[in-house]
């Protein structure tokens, strides 16, 4: 009965439009589909979305662990006006962000003028849709981990210390593990939405086609072309390779669970 | 002497945890530290391992001051009340994980890693959980894991927290024997926390007594449960009665163990208490009788062997005399 109503819910709220995209997509004929989805343009825009993506969920996974320990281990003054900006990316609208982003990393910006004369150049290059996915998936590592580092029982390090563990290898061995599969999740979860993510870049990225254009905003320049057929093949290349990642993340996970938590 | 805690005090901001703590455990001991909740024993243990830094006094474990000394450096084995066991290891590798942490160079090799932990799961009778996961293990079998982890190190000093307290009543007596039998061979002193007079009396060569971070009474079970040196100790080390006098003795409390009393059918005159009896359970070997004297709410035990309350047949609610063999006298 749960499991029924579970699928129905889930079939009426995300397969369905999903559905509807590809059986748009199918109108097309076999070459057609090919020419929409494998142009150079199209596949330059997959890999920039893809590495872009992975890029910054990996970036955020490392520095979200940091932030997360830091705000659950480290008792500071203003401890909690800092756990409160972590969710801001979350409240933002999306085009706030790219146009504040777009802003300090322009050649003229707060950070931009530093980084300027090292010839580094972040706006309206691929390197800005990085910065700019780095800034919406951070919260997504850092909730995840929060709970789990707080519930982490502090006997745990104390047991591996007395037994004559040093401090890092305690974290290694100990505290890594623990929060290993949470991490994978909060990862997971950072990526997922930098391949979705559309406000904030396209105010960044500067949008080139074959150098700057995510494969979301490619989307959208079809649509307006009134080409909802190639728009409709593009959402369902990205849409399968998105599932297919996020399955193989997602098998990992149990796979880590399995291992480390033995469930 | 294996740990020698001198003038150690601690606050936690301006609750003061531990006051002016003096305690000496002999090599090779067996030491039970009996208390009641919230008086500083875990406290007292976490300062004696390093895991917490004593605001005054120090700790010396075999002759070396250990006060300054990291707590990796220490050689404290420590079991935890909930095992803190690692999850994501077999029980195998949470046994040899304080082997395999060592720096290269005290490193054992894995042969001989290998032979210890076998070694040590053989002592804990659990050689065929070796590839088990702390989840796929009883809480008694988990509690023996983490012993026998605390052990693989060879430490100097073992201090265990609650080690039985979270194990049903079975086990718990089972596991306390164990550890009784064993401990002579392990050659390792231990001092180990419990609420239980019971467990103290049972398994310890000596037990230290605390109440509110302070150190009442430190001996051997018999003469802390023979000769308690307060009221407080008294009372906490298993049942007594606060005796009623016909004189009042302002500033005294008059206390008497339930085997301490007696029960009569006839008044015998001088110091016995007419009372009325109230229930009559049978408890293993004794039979506990309750009772009641005109004018006091609370009620009284006496412990009666099974022979002698045969013989004298006690019925609800009829009227017997008790007379303390033995009572013990303290200011109040
Ligand atoms: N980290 C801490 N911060 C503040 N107070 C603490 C801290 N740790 C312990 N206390 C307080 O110190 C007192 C003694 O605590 P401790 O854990 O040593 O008691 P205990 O004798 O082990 O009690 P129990 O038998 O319940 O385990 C308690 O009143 C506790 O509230
Ligand atoms: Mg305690």
């Amino acid at each position: 009965m749960i499991l029924g109503l579970t699928m129905m819910y889930l079939g009426l709220v995300v397969l369905l439009p999903l559905s509807t995209a590809i059986l748009k997509g199918a109108t097309l004929d076999g070459s057609a589909f090919w020419a929409a989805v494998a142009s150079p343009r199209a596949i330059a825009s997959y890999k920039l979305t893809f590495g872009a993506a992975f890029l910054a969920a990996a970036l955020n996974a490392v520095m979200g662990l940091l932030v997360a320990w830091v705000l659950v281990r480290i008792p500071f003054p203003g401890r909690r006006l800092v756990d409160a900006l972590v969710d801001l990316p979350f409240a933002l609208p999306t085009a706030v962000a790219g146009i504040a982003l777009a802003q300090l990393y322009a050649p003229d910006g707060w950070i931009g003028r530093f980084l300027a004369p090292l010839g580094i150049q972040v706006a309206y290059q691929p390197a800005g849709v990085f910065v700019a996915l780095v800034f919406i998936g951070l919260p997504f590592v850092v909730r995840t981990l929060q709970p789990v580092l707080e519930e982490l029982d502090p006997a745990l390090e104390e047991s591996a210390i007395c037994l004559g563990a040093s401090r890092g290898v305690t974290f290694a061995k100990v505290i890594f593990p623990a929060l290993a599969p949470a991490l994978l999740t909060g990862f997971a979860m950072a990526f997922a939405r930098g391949l979705g993510e559309y406000g904030s870049v396209i105010f960044i990225a500067g949008n080139l086609p074959m150098k700057s254009e995510i494969a979301s905003l490619l989307i959208v320049t079809r649509l307006e072309q009134y080409d909802y057929a190639g728009a409709a093949a593009l959402a369902t290349v990205l849409l399968s390779m998105s599932f297919i990642m996020l399955l193989v993340i997602n098998s990992l996970q149990s796979w880590s669970r399995s291992r480390y938590a033995n469930r | 002497m294996s740990i020698e805690v001198r003038n150690v005090s601690k606050s936690y901001g301006r609750f003061q945890v531990l006051r002016d703590v003096n305690l000496d455990v002999n090599t090779g001991e067996l030491m039970a530290l009996l208390g009641p909740s919230g008086c500083g024993k875990t406290t007292l243990l976490r300062v004696i391992a390093g895991l917490e830094t004593p605001d005054t006094g120090t700790i010396r474990t075999h002759g070396e001051d250990a006060t300054s000394r990291p707590v990796r450096e220490r050689k404290v084995g420590f079991v935890f009340q909930h095992y803190a066991l690692f999850r994501h290891m077999t029980v195998f590798e949470n046994i040899a994980f304080g082997l395999r942490v060592r720096a290269r160079a005290d490193r054992p090799p894995e042969t001989e890693i290998t032979k210890r932990v076998r070694a040590l799961l053989d002592l804990i009778q659990l050689d065929w959980l070796a590839a088990h996961y702390p989840d796929q293990l009883s809480g008694g079998q988990r509690q023996r894991v983490a012993l026998a982890r605390a052990l693989a190190t060879e430490p100097r000093v073992l201090l265990l927290d609650e080690p039985f307290g979270a194990l049903d009543a079975r086990v718990r007596t089972e596991l306390r024997r164990w550890l009784r039998r064993r401990h002579a061979d392990l050659g390792v002193t231990s001092l180990f926390v419990t609420h239980d007079q019971e467990e103290a009396i049972e398994v310890a060569d000596r037990i230290v007594v605390m109440n509110a971070g302070r150190i009442e009474q430190i001996g051997s079970p018999a003469e802390v449960y023979e000769n308690p040196s307060s009221a407080f100790i008294c009372r906490f080390l298993g049942h007594v009665n606060l005796w009623p006098d016909a004189v009042d003795a302002p500033g005294q409390v008059r206390l008497v163990r339930p085997h301490d009393c007696e029960l009569l059918r006839a008044d015998p005159g001088m110091g016995a208490l007419a009372i009325t009896v109230k229930a009559v359970r049978p408890a293993g070997p004794l039979v506990r009788i309750e009772m009641q004297t005109p004018g006091q709410v609370d009620f009284l035990e006496a412990d009666l062997p099974r022979e002698t309350a045969d013989r004298l047949n006690p019925v609800v609610g009829e009227t017997l005399y008790a007379r303390p063999r033995r009572i013990r006298v303290y200011p109040s």
